[in-house]
């Protein structure tokens, strides 16, 4: 399956990327913001993209909903801290399938992401 | 699915087939032997008229015809209207063949007695077939209702047993949810789409709301009774997200705004109480399709208390860490000092609160707590000075609690000081902390610096517990420290980092004097107290910010100098910061609207006098309190000070460039 790996941190990013090689996920492209989002969702068209809410230049929330519009079919997870319960709850609204607290463990990313691909296998 | 219900209803199904095969059956039955019948009854008819035509006209050539019909078969003609098809006689009537060959042998000879004779043969054995044919029929039709009869009754059997059956199983699957419902613990719910709360619910949910009957109505407007407007609101969005069939149910558990929430309850009597509620909700679905929302509801206050005991319990480790690393940097001696003064104030203080009693007024009591203030002031200060923070913070929420009581009270009674003997408490056990602390860890510090005195003094047998005992005396006898371990200017250093740190202010310290022997040992104390209040006051109100500095055309850092030096008159300390001054026009205004001073009066003032203003206990040019200044206590501290030593003070200044503030101590005093 492939992701899409979407957070202004690159140790995050390298995380992410790490633990979904492992449970044999096809990393196809990681962004550092959501104008690299875009950019590269329009030309890899990944299934899954992991995402975070805080990030420069465009956050995550505007993020979904550009990426909506492009291809309502993706699966976003929001990958961020559990600081703002309404705006996770927007981002869900938006067309996020789901949300993994920051810090995560290895298992519990790797358990989401099962979780939201459950039905797609 | 199909299946299912054939099974259930099969006694049912099977009867009411059986019974509608059976009237089918019955009606051709019926169909065939009515037809047969009316056959018969009309051969016999058509025969009877015959004989009696016979009898009535003879033996005619036209009874010749009619026989012979009757015979062979064909149509016969009765009367002008009335034509009947005969089948022959062979078939209606076998035994009456050879009868009716006789008879028209009979006719053709023209034997009447003959003929009659044989046509009477004829016609009894047709009423005889007719009457047959007729019982049989009757019978037929009695058997078949009383089948029919029975069928039906069986039909309805069925039926009422199923009837009976299902309803046995709804009460007692009822009866298994009512059980269920009544004991679990959990509140449970239902909640459709249009948010409304469902009527089979636990027992439990009514105890959690203190409400006497069972929830109703729509869940969003029933929970705003008791949670935050921002949380109802929180809860709608969540909801709506579990009725949508895009997210994932497990990977929105933690968005829930009601897990875990504050929940505001009034008690039967009136009163208030908090309680923590889980609240988690689960997706039924009917079809794939999302029908219901599952809720269940769990008290958790005592874990969220409990979790919130922990985290206290470890933040107050993590204190008690900083205060040993903290005074793991501190001189032995000024720690001493600092027990010792901070010891006999919290005593004087706590002796001075118990000693108010009946007979204070008001005005008694606001004196005592102005004089409490400063002392406390100064423990504060010196707590700072020595990075005890700890120690710095509790002295401050005891400040805090002060003028918490002159404002909140009109007149001041002695109960009202009731919340300081809190403050005082934790300031005590503070203390009390701080020195098993340093007891503790006594031997860490004290070893590497005073290894000397060992080797030299006692020799390398001493032990480890001799050392501790040694040095636990320190903090007793104030007059035991060095002066050469004394650096006041290291201290004050530390101390304008953290005020300008905390007030975004960038300050730089310059000051000669202070290190060394130059300082009598009866001024230590002393001198550490004023410059600390002098330069925390600088900081906070003296020296602007550096942007508004830089605005002024100054350098964005300022400076403040301290010197201190001994003259012909005596010792000399001046403290001077290139801020803003002071301004005199403010200086008043605040005077005017604190009622210290009336505006007449205000106008009229000198110079000088308008200086003492800035001594006046309880005044101060700041707005709000802060932890470093604002209470207008730290002049009133420096001033007791100066007075206790007997010494002179002055304070020059110029609005929007300096403020200096220096004391002579006199010689006969040093």
């Amino acid at each position: 399956m492939r992701v899409m790996v979407v957070d202004d941190s690159e140790i995050i990013r390298m995380k992410v990327s790490e633990v979904l090689s492992s449970e044999n996920f096809e990393i196809v492209g990681s962004a550092k913001n959501g104008l690299e989002a875009i950019e590269q969702f329009k030309l890899l068209k990944p299934t899954v993209m992991t995402l975070d809410i805080t990030m420069p230049m465009m956050d995550g929330i505007e993020t979904i909903r550009k990426i909506m519009a492009i291809d309502a079919d993706v699966r976003i997870l929001v990958v961020s801290a559990l600081a703002d319960k309404a705006t996770l709850l927007k981002a869900m609204s938006l067309g996020a399938y789901g949300f993994l607290c920051k810090p995560f463990t290895d298992n519990s990313l790797a358990e989401a992401i099962e979780e939201l691909v459950e039905d797609l296998v | 699915m199909w299946k299912q219900s054939f099974l259930k209803y099969r006694g049912l199904f099977i009867s009411t087939t059986a019974f509608v095969f059976f009237f089918i059956l019955y009606l051709l039955v019926n169909y065939t032997f009515q037809n047969k019948t009316i056959n018969d009854i009309r051969y016999s008819d058509v025969i009877q008229k015959t004989y009696s035509k016979m009898n009535d006209e003879g033996l005619t050539e036209a009874l010749l015809r009619d026989i012979n019909t009757i015979k062979v078969g064909g149509i016969i003609k009765l009367s002008s209207n009335d034509q009947v098809t005969l089948v022959p006689i062979a078939k209606q009537l076998p035994s009456a063949e050879l009868t009716a060959d006789e008879l028209l042998a009979a006719i053709d000879v023209n034997d009447e007695s003959l003929a009659a004779e044989r046509m009477s043969e004829i016609s009894l054995l047709a009423i005889a077939k007719k009457e047959r044919s007729t019982k049989l029929l009757n019978t037929l039709q009695v058997i078949a209702a009383i089948l029919t009869a029975l069928l039906y009754f069986m039909v309805i059997v069925q039926l009422v047993l199923q009837l009976s059956k299902g309803d046995v199983v709804e009460v007692q699957s009822r009866k298994e949810t009512e059980g269920i419902m009544s004991t679990i613990s959990e509140g449970i719910f239902l909640l459709n789409s249009r948010y409304d709360i469902g009527s089979e619910q636990s027992a439990s949910l009514r105890g959690m709301f203190k409400s006497e009957k069972e929830l109703e109505g729509h869940f969003l407007d029933f929970i705003s009774a008791y949670v935050t407007q921002k949380n109802v609101e929180l809860a709608q969005e969540y909801l709506e997200l579990l009725f949508g069939d895009r997210v994932k149910e497990k990977l929105v558990e933690e968005l829930n705004p009601l897990k875990e929430v504050e929940v505001n309850i009034v008690r039967r009597d009136g009163s208030f109480e908090s309680i923590y509620l889980d609240f988690k909700f689960k997706r039924v679905l009917v079809e794939g399709k999302v029908s219901h929302l599952l809720g269940s509801v769990n008290n958790v206050t005592k874990q969220v208390l409990l979790e919130r005991e922990l985290n206290e319990t470890k933040e107050a480790q993590v204190a008690q860490l900083d205060m040993l690393k903290s005074i793991l940097h501190i001189d032995r001696n000024k720690l001493g000092l600092f027990f010792n003064t901070t010891d006999s104030i919290l005593h004087e203080v706590n002796d001075s609160l118990e000693a108010q009693g009946k007979g204070f007024s008001d005005g008694d009591i606001r004196r005592l707590l102005t004089t409490i203030s400063s002392k406390i002031h100064q423990i504060k200060g010196d707590a700072a000075i020595l990075g005890l923070h700890r120690f710095e913070f509790a002295a401050h929420d005891l400040e805090d609690s002060i003028s918490a009581i002159k404002t909140e009270h009109k007149t001041i009674t002695g109960k009202d000081l009731f919340p300081l003997t809190t403050n005082l408490r934790m300031m005590f056990s503070d203390l009390e902390d701080l020195k098993e602390l340093v007891n503790k860890f006594s031997g860490i510090q004290t070893v590497s610096s005073d290894q000397h005195v060992i080797d030299t003094n006692h020799g390398s047998d001493l032990s480890t517990d001799d050392i501790e005992e040694e040095d636990a005396q320190v903090p007793n006898s104030p007059e035991s420290y060095h002066a050469d371990n004394i650096d006041i200017d290291s201290s004050l250093q530390q101390l304008v980092k953290t005020v300008s740190e905390r007030n975004n202010k960038n300050i730089k310290l310059i000051t000669s004097g202070l290190s060394g022997e130059t300082i009598p040992k009866p001024l230590v104390n002393t001198i550490q107290t004023i410059a600390t209040q002098c330069v925390r006051n600088s900081i906070v109100h003296g020296i602007e910010s550096p942007e508004s500095r830089l605005d002024a055309g100054k350098p964005e850092y300022g400076t403040i100098t301290i010197h201190f030096a001994e003259t012909s008159l005596g010792h000399i300390l001046k403290i001077r910061d290139d801020g803003a001054g002071i301004d005199e026009a403010a200086l008043l205004q605040k005077a005017i609207d604190k009622s210290i001073l009336t505006p007449e009066k205000a106008a009229d003032l000198a110079q000088g006098k308008i200086k003492a203003l800035l001594f006046h206990s309880g005044f101060s040019t700041q707005n709000e309190a802060g932890m470093d200044a604002g209470r207008g206590v730290g002049l009133d501290v420096i001033k007791r000070l100066v007075d206790e030593q007997q010494a002179k003070m002055n304070i020059s200044y110029k609005k929007g460039e300096h403020y200096q503030f220096g004391v002579l101590f006199p010689q006969a005093q040093t």
